[in-house]
């Protein structure tokens, strides 16, 4: 063998290894309430609104690990601003039971087992009080392993893999209910439905990404409070929509021609797209290179940036969140803090979409459901903290969450659907939730 | 009809960007004996100043070419220069190189951050723009990708065709010491390879920064797939390389488009595995000995 090709074979190991190194996600759970009991939780209120003396004593650490380099940095910046700015806030009113805070973060490289081993380190040598979860459904499923190992409370903000997660102590912050691959699709159709042109048909377009698929294609298989089946294909059948086209993509693809070739054939009433990031973007791209645009459009975890830097190509998309920076959201606890100090952070930081939303809704309730815990239970102990939670109504940025023990530590799914109209995302449903003079609208 | 048609074109122009992402790789592979992993840096960063130029300074992303080519030029004659004057290996290569990329990695996100940059449709027509030859599309991007690849490549083969240059650096890479000898004056002559190589970086990274949204890691969904092309062509053929990109080009999109879209990058590997197992000169080892002679 010649050195020239053994060099080959050394650089297709490289980049074998480059491929391999890559997968996270998005999605959490809420805690169990004992016999439906729930007490309304004071403590939860932003300790930054009562304005009180300054922090003494040794400072509590929370640590934790975000990837801040690597595929999922770009997402993994909102938490690592969205924490930055709690735990200033924190410090500056009096910190946690009147002690400062540190938020010890360390780089995970968008690697779960590398996030795994950083908090065995974070918990065993460095002795943390407290943790945060991980950005991304591996190294969040990752990490969780090593917090019970070792009986740490573990917020969470973005698995999506809820019926993965029995850890009697992790408390989810994406709020979706652990029997989300139902009620998500659900929910979004009944939104369509209301439309004057409801769809009739819907073709499926769907990244084989862990979270998204679930969400697609549901569960073979029902375990405790886990319900069976699901998924938006299923859910969509069951509610009368015929389904004319099932296709998907591996994480990384760039070019949709072909697929963009192939929802334009069957010209569906919806196009539901089980994407991430910039998959979105991507495929309405596609699609207008063939002048087709798909006459209802949905996208699971869409980056809400880029979805409005695509112009009119995105016109009426509509998507699920948790948190937006409007009313009702606003009037939530804490959510005008995040909502000011986010979008200062996010501007001064350069990023290019500056309003929390989703993910900084979620990071956000994350830390208030942590500190809830600890203040409502005056102590670290982390079987107190998790009892406590528990037995509580914790009211975050993004509603009420009750956190229920028979599901899993997840409670409702309290998403709404969002749509762009104007340039702009607005909520649209339900009703309730609506943004002020907004409603869900239908093509043209 | 149609759809075949329509899924040959597609295909096509997936090719001219795997070409031309891949032509300067396979040159500096092959003749300058460097695995420059570091390409792939140079390319992201042209796509970077491609966004920079459009959004801060208002040029149309497209003639911002004219700033990147050049910018890529200089990259690559800098590392040949470094490589040379520390006479590295082609092991050594790969591992300088691969350094080198962490650390554009790393600078990249320091200057542009973490969070996804992509160029606004208003600047940016070509994204959601398509070429039509009768009822058949295809997107404008690629098609600009696929004219650059085919010049570039063309271009390239002349070059060593058909130039005293070409012929001077084909005969010291089969052998040194006689062409050393034959007055042969390669540390020159490959800076000129590199400058070439470098320059179709910078090409590509316009087009991907047009095409993609951008982020300090967005390069590496790309690096299997020019390994193959590049190992497929065989080292220093730009016809090889066309050609292998044509292969892949067609594998991924007759799957996306007749199979499951999900199967079709691990498709076009699994085609590189085999040719890798039954032809490890490539697939086209008669071009490669063509070209070599």
């Amino acid at each position: 063998m010649t050195a020239a090709r053994r060099a080959g074979w050394v650089a297709m190991a490289l980049v074998s290894a480059m491929v391999l190194a890559a997968c996270a996600g998005d999605d959490a759970e809420p805690a169990a309430a004992e016999d439906g009991e729930v007490a309304e939780a004071p403590a939860a209120e932003d300790p930054a609104e009562d304005a009180a003396d300054e922090p003494e004593g040794e400072p509590i650490v929370i640590g934790g690990t975000l990837a801040l380099t690597g595929p999922f940095a770009a997402t993994a910046q909102i938490h690592e601003i969205a924490a930055e700015q709690y735990v200033e806030m924190l410090n500056e009113n009096g910190g946690l039971l009147g002690r400062p805070v540190e938020w010890t973060v360390l780089d995970d490289e968008s690697q779960a087992d590398l996030s795994a081993s950083l908090y065995e380190r974070l918990i065993t040598q460095d002795g943390v009080d407290l943790v945060m979860g991980p950005y991304g459904t591996g190294a969040i499923t990752a990490a969780m392993q090593v917090a019970e190992r070792y009986g740490y409370v573990f917020p969470h903000h973005t698995a999506s893999l809820t019926y993965a997660y029995t850890y009697d102590k992790h408390f989810p912050t994406w709020f979706v209910g652990l029997n989300t691959h139902h009620t998500t699709p659900r929910k979004v159709f009944e939104a369509y439905q209301t439309l004057d042109d409801a769809p009739q048909s819907v073709t499926f377009v769907t990244n084989r990404f862990p979270g998204t698929d679930f969400l697609v294609y549901g569960v073979d298989q029902g375990e405790g409070a886990l319900r069976e089946g699901g998924g938006a294909l299923r859910v969509a059948e069951e509610m009368g929509l015929e389904v004319l086209e099932d296709l998907s993509f591996d994480l990384g693809t760039t070019d949709f021609s072909g697929i963009a070739q192939r929802v334009a054939a069957v010209d569906a009433d919806l196009l539901f797209v089980g994407g991430l990031g910039v998959d979105g973007p991507n495929l309405l791209a596609a699609l207008e290179q063939l002048d087709y645009k798909p006459r209802h459009q949905f996208h699971q975890w869409p980056a809400p940036g880029p979805m409005l830097q695509v112009g009119d190509l995105a016109d009426g998309a509509t998507s699920v969140t948790i948190f937006e920076p409007f009313e009702p959201y606003l009037s939530n606890p804490g959510a005008q803090e995040l909502y000011q100090r986010f979008t200062a952070a996010a501007e001064a930081a350069g990023m290019s979409y500056t309003a929390p939303e989703t993910q900084a809704g979620a990071s956000w309730a994350a830390w208030q459901v942590l500190t809830a815990g600890v203040e409502g239970c005056q102590c670290l102990d982390h079987d107190e903290i998790a009892a406590w939670l528990l037995d509580n109504t914790i009211q975050t940025v993004q509603g009420e969450f009750n956190y229920r023990a028979d599901e899993q530590n997840y409670g409702d799914d309290i998403q709404t659907v969002k749509q762009i109209q104007d340039g702009n995302w607005y909520v649209v449903w339900p009703p309730d939730h609506a943004s002020e003079g907004r409603d869900m609208q239908g093509a043209g | 009809m149609l759809i075949l048609l329509q899924t040959l074109a597609t295909g096509i122009v997936l090719a001219g960007l795997y070409s031309l992402f891949a032509i300067g790789l396979s040159l500096g592979w092959g003749l300058l004996h460097t695995i420059n992993f570091a390409h792939f840096s140079f390319v992201l960063l042209a796509a970077y100043v491609t966004y920079e130029l459009s959004t801060a300074a208002g040029w149309d992303p497209v003639v911002t070419m004219v700033v990147t080519a050049p910018i890529g030029a200089l990259l690559g004659l800098g590392l040949q220069l470094f490589v040379t004057t520390f006479k590295i290996d082609v092991f050594g290569t790969l591992i300088v190189t691969f350094g080198l990329f962490l650390i554009f990695e790393a600078a990249m996100a320091m200057r542009w951050t973490a969070d996804l940059l992509r160029l606004p449709s208003e600047i940016n027509p070509y994204f959601t723009s398509a070429v039509r030859i009768g009822p058949i599309r295809v997107s404008m991007l690629l098609t600009i990708a696929t004219a650059l690849a085919v010049l570039a490549c063309v271009g390239v083969w002349w070059l060593l065709k058909h130039t005293r240059t070409g012929r001077g650096i084909r005969a010291f890479v089969q052998e040194p010491e006689m062409a050393a000898a034959f007055g042969v004056n390669y540390p020159q002559l490959s800076l000129v390879i590199a400058g070439i190589a470098g320059a179709t970086a910078g090409l590509t990274g316009t087009i991907l920064g047009m095409y993609l949204s951008l982020t300090p890691t967005v390069v590496e969904v790309w690096i299997a797939v020019v390994f193959a092309v590049v190992l497929l062509g065989g080292l220093a053929n730009p016809i090889g390389v066309m050609g292998a990109a044509f292969v892949i080009g067609m594998v991924e999109s007759f799957t996306r488009q007749f199979a499951d879209p999900a199967m079709a990058r691990l498709m076009a590997l699994v085609v590189l595995i085999i040719v890798l197992v039954f032809r490890p000169e490539g697939l086209f080892k008669r071009l490669v000995q063509e070209a070599r002679e």
